[in-house]
Parts: C-alpha cells; structure tokens; sequence
C-alpha cells in the first residue's frame, strides 16, 4: 500500500499514541504534522519495511520521545499542563472516573504507557506491539500484565477516598 | 444468562490480569463492560474498560501539510543518490587515477624485466633489446650488506661474478639509440636519452654505450677536443639507492676497465656512508668518493666515468671526500 495512503488511516493511532507520550493536545497535533512532513521526505527509507504499519506507528514513538528528551532541556516535566481531550458527552459522574482512571494511566511511564494504549485503544496483537516497541514478545506481555494490575489495585485505593 | 456472562467475565478477567487474553477475548470484555448489566464488585473494572472504549473516539482534529520538495523517486534523483553512495565515488576517483599510474608505469618500465635464471639470446643485430634491471641475485655472490645500523662495513669487490650475467647488453657493443618515447630531450650539444626508451641494437658505426641502469643514467656524448668521440657516464646516487643499484654501477665500471670498489654502511635502508675507490686499470688514474653523511638525512652525488668509443673508460671524475659525521669505513 502507497505510504501517504497507510499514513491516513492511522492518522488517529498516531495521534493518540502522540497524546499519550506528549500528554497534551497542542503537542500531539504539532507532532503528528512534523511527523508527517517527515515521513514524506524519507520515503525511501520506509519502503524497506515489510509492514508499514508498524514501521510508521515505531517511527512516530520514536518521534515523540525525541520531542519529550528535547522538551525535558528546557521545561522540567511538572510544567507541561496535561490537557486530554473530553470523553465523554455525559455528564453523570462517570467523567470524573474516565478522568480517575486517565491519571493512573498518565503516572506509568512512558513504555508502559504506549503498550497499554496500543492493546486496549488500537487493539493491535502482541506481535506488533513487540514490533514496535523493538521488545520481545515475552516482555509486553509482563509488562501489560503488570500495568493492568497496577490499574486495578491503583483505581480502587483513589476511588474509595 | 447474567451469570453466565459474569461467570465469563471473571475468568476472562483473571486472563486479562495475567496478560493472557487475545484479542478476541479483550473484545469480549469490552463489550460486556458496555452492557448495562455489570454488577458493582466489576466496577471498577467497568471504569477502565470504559476508559479504553472512550479514548478510541479521540480523533485528530489538525492539518496535515505536504512538505515542499516532494519531488519523489525522480529520476534524477535516484542517480544523483547512487552517485552520492561512497563507494561510486571512490571508484570513479581512483579507477582513473591507478590507470594513468598503470600507464606511465608501463612507459617507463616497459624495457624491465627482473633477471631470471635462463639465459637470453644474445641480441640479434636488429632486435630492441630491453634494458634490464640487475636485480640482486648476483650481487649477493660477492657482496653483503648489512641493513642495519652495525658498526662493521659492507666491502665489495668488483672483479668476480659478472660474467655470470649475460642478459645486459654488453659494453662495447655497438648500439645506436633511437628515441621512441616522448620523453626524449636533444640538445644541441649532447644527445641526452633517458633510459626507458628503446633501444635497438644494429651496426651502425656511431655507438653510444647504454648502462642498464634505468632511472639514474644520462648518457651525455660530446666531443672533446681532438675529434675524439666520448661519452660520459653518469649515475646519481642517493640515500635511497638500492645495493642492486650499486652493484650495477660496479659491474659496469668493471666492464669499462675500472678497478672499483665500494663500501656502502645502511642505517634502516637508506645509506649514510659511501666510500667508492675507482682506479681505471690502463692509466692508473685514481679517484675516490667518500662520504658520510648524518643518519636519515639525503644527499644526491654524481658519479661519472668518461669512456671512448670502445667502451674502455679514459677519465674519472674528481674525488670527493667528505665527512659530515665521523666516517667510519675506510677501504683497506
């Protein structure tokens, strides 16, 4: 598949893998632009790959972290206000929990982070995520094992209080 | 049927925490959290499944812009690319330098071949003949030099072992040079040809001697006062002279009627003491070269014979002794 094409399909994957690395809306956007620019000047260097899905998804986390080590130089981390797009249309309580369980996520680090994000949101299987996170198999499925537990355990000390 | 599902759901669950669940299996949880039927001990595991469902909603709202200069996989492109890649580049480099070096090489060293055992067939009148390097097989029945810097000296004698050589072009034979390389300078004066051209070898009566000599030789021919044809001989000698080198120039002195001995004392290679004796056997007439210069330093000396036409030499070049360091070799 012609690269421009695959990268509008997973312009969303890309731009929610951005949002939870960059942690704020603005960010992300910018990054997924710059990132796309980029792409369209190497496209060379992506036709070696075999699924340019996952190459792409790699490049872009690759991308964002680079953002975050350059970002770190000038702000400390406190500072960069973390503002996500709403969930919900509700307005029962369940904001507040979607919210709850969104700053859970948001205290994982990074790698911990993208792999939740990949399985749950993107659906994407083991394989690929290992692709992408240049891991092996056996270690995203500890550390998916390890994060949903911390979740569980997390989410019900805050909720309770 | 409410059981059943949340019976499922636990044990899917207790997969899920494990990092167990396929795909298949997580999409089952999903759904099952989106349905109104959850009781509260699942809870929070609705909260976070919720959480997921929600966020694959998030769509981006920005712009993409094309970069400028999509000019793609032009052409163009592709060959400047490949031209660019290191390797291309030294290639077209050096292929062309290496095959000028390859041809002047041949220009010059064409005439030379390293002497072998066989033994050549003596030079008909018309064949060119190469001019062929003494190589160091002969001399090392006669002479041995030490390359290191040691204190005792190289002598040799000249007078044994020459004959074994017959693949030179004897002395005395008559040559007549004709220039075929452009790298042919007459003067006026004095037919200088410098070695490397070809030489035939015929009968004429004008005769040049040809030393075999490739790179040091100047063949100078003048006349002297009387009408006398004579040639001088001449070689240049350097720190980096080769023992062949040297060797050569003995058996060629020794081919013209010259006594002559040598010492020669090498400090990694290159020489810094030299002590030529010469004395031409038909006159008597004597003349020394010796010289010792600092170690690793260069110098250039002329060494030069003249000789009539017969080939026998008539007169020597002026002596030359001179000690920059303390010479340690004197020919007994």
């Amino acid at each position: 598949m012609n690269l421009k094409q695959e990268f509008l399909n997973i312009t969303g994957t890309l731009y929610r893998v951005a949002l939870q690395i960059l942690q704020n809306q603005q960010d992300a956007e910018d990054a997924v632009s710059d990132f796309y620019i980029k792409v369209m000047e190497k496209r060379d260097q992506f036709s070696r790959y075999d699924s340019l899905k996952a190459a792409l998804i790699r490049s872009m986390k690759n991308h964002c972290l680079n953002l975050i080590k350059s970002r770190k130089r000038f702000h400390s981390v406190e500072e960069i206000s973390i503002e996500l797009p709403s969930l919900t249309n509700d307005c029962s309580g369940s904001e507040e929990r979607l919210l709850l369980v969104q700053k859970i996520i948001d205290e994982l680090s990074v790698k911990q982070k993208i792999i939740i994000e990949l399985r749950m949101v993107e659906c994407l299987p083991m394989k690929q995520i290992a692709d992408i996170m240049e891991e092996k198999v056996n270690t995203v499925e500890k550390i998916i094992s390890r994060v949903r537990k911390k979740i569980r355990i997390e989410y019900e000390n805050r909720k309770s209080k | 049927m409410k059981t059943e599902n949340l019976n499922r759901a636990k044990n899917l669950l207790d997969k899920y925490e494990l990092g167990q669940t396929s795909l298949e299996e997580e999409n089952v949880l999903i759904t099952y959290f989106n349905s109104e039927e959850v009781p509260n001990e699942l809870a929070n595991y609705k909260d976070e499944f919720n959480y997921y469902s929600a966020f694959r909603n998030v769509q981006f709202t920005g712009s993409l812009q094309e970069p400028n200069n999509i000019s793609g996989n032009s052409l163009v492109k592709k060959i400047y690319k490949f031209f660019s890649k290191w390797y291309v580049l030294s290639l077209i480099i050096l292929v062309p330098i290496l095959l000028l070096i390859a041809t002047y090489q041949n220009n010059q060293n064409e005439e030379v071949k390293p002497i072998n055992n066989q033994s050549f067939p003596p030079p008909s009148t018309n064949d060119s003949i190469s001019l062929v390097n003494q190589d160091s097989k002969f001399k090392d029945s006669f002479v041995r030099e030490n390359k290191n810097s040691s204190t005792y000296p190289i002598v040799s004698s000249t007078q044994t072992a020459f004959d074994t050589l017959n693949n030179t072009i004897e002395l005395g034979d008559k040559v007549s040079v004709t220039p075929e390389s452009s790298t042919y300078n007459v003067s006026s004066k004095n037919n200088t040809i410098e070695l490397g051209d070809k030489v035939s070898v015929t009968t004429e009566s004008s005769t040049d001697n040809v030393s075999s000599d490739n790179q040091h030789n100047l063949l100078n021919s003048s006349t002297d006062k009387s009408g006398v044809a004579q040639k001088e001989v001449t070689f240049n000698l350097t720190e980096n002279s080769t023992s062949g080198k040297l060797a050569s120039i003995a058996y060629l002195a020794n081919k013209a009627g010259i006594e002559y001995t040598y010492i020669v004392d090498r400090h990694k290679k290159k020489i810094h003491e030299l002590n030529i004796e010469m004395i031409i056997r038909s006159t008597g007439e004597r003349s020394q070269l010796w010289i010792a210069f600092p170690k690793k330093s260069s110098f250039v000396e002329t060494l030069y014979w003249t000789v009539d036409q017969d080939g026998k030499a008539v007169s020597l070049c002026a002596g030359k002794i001179e000690h920059m360091v303390s010479a340690k070799h004197p020919i007994e």
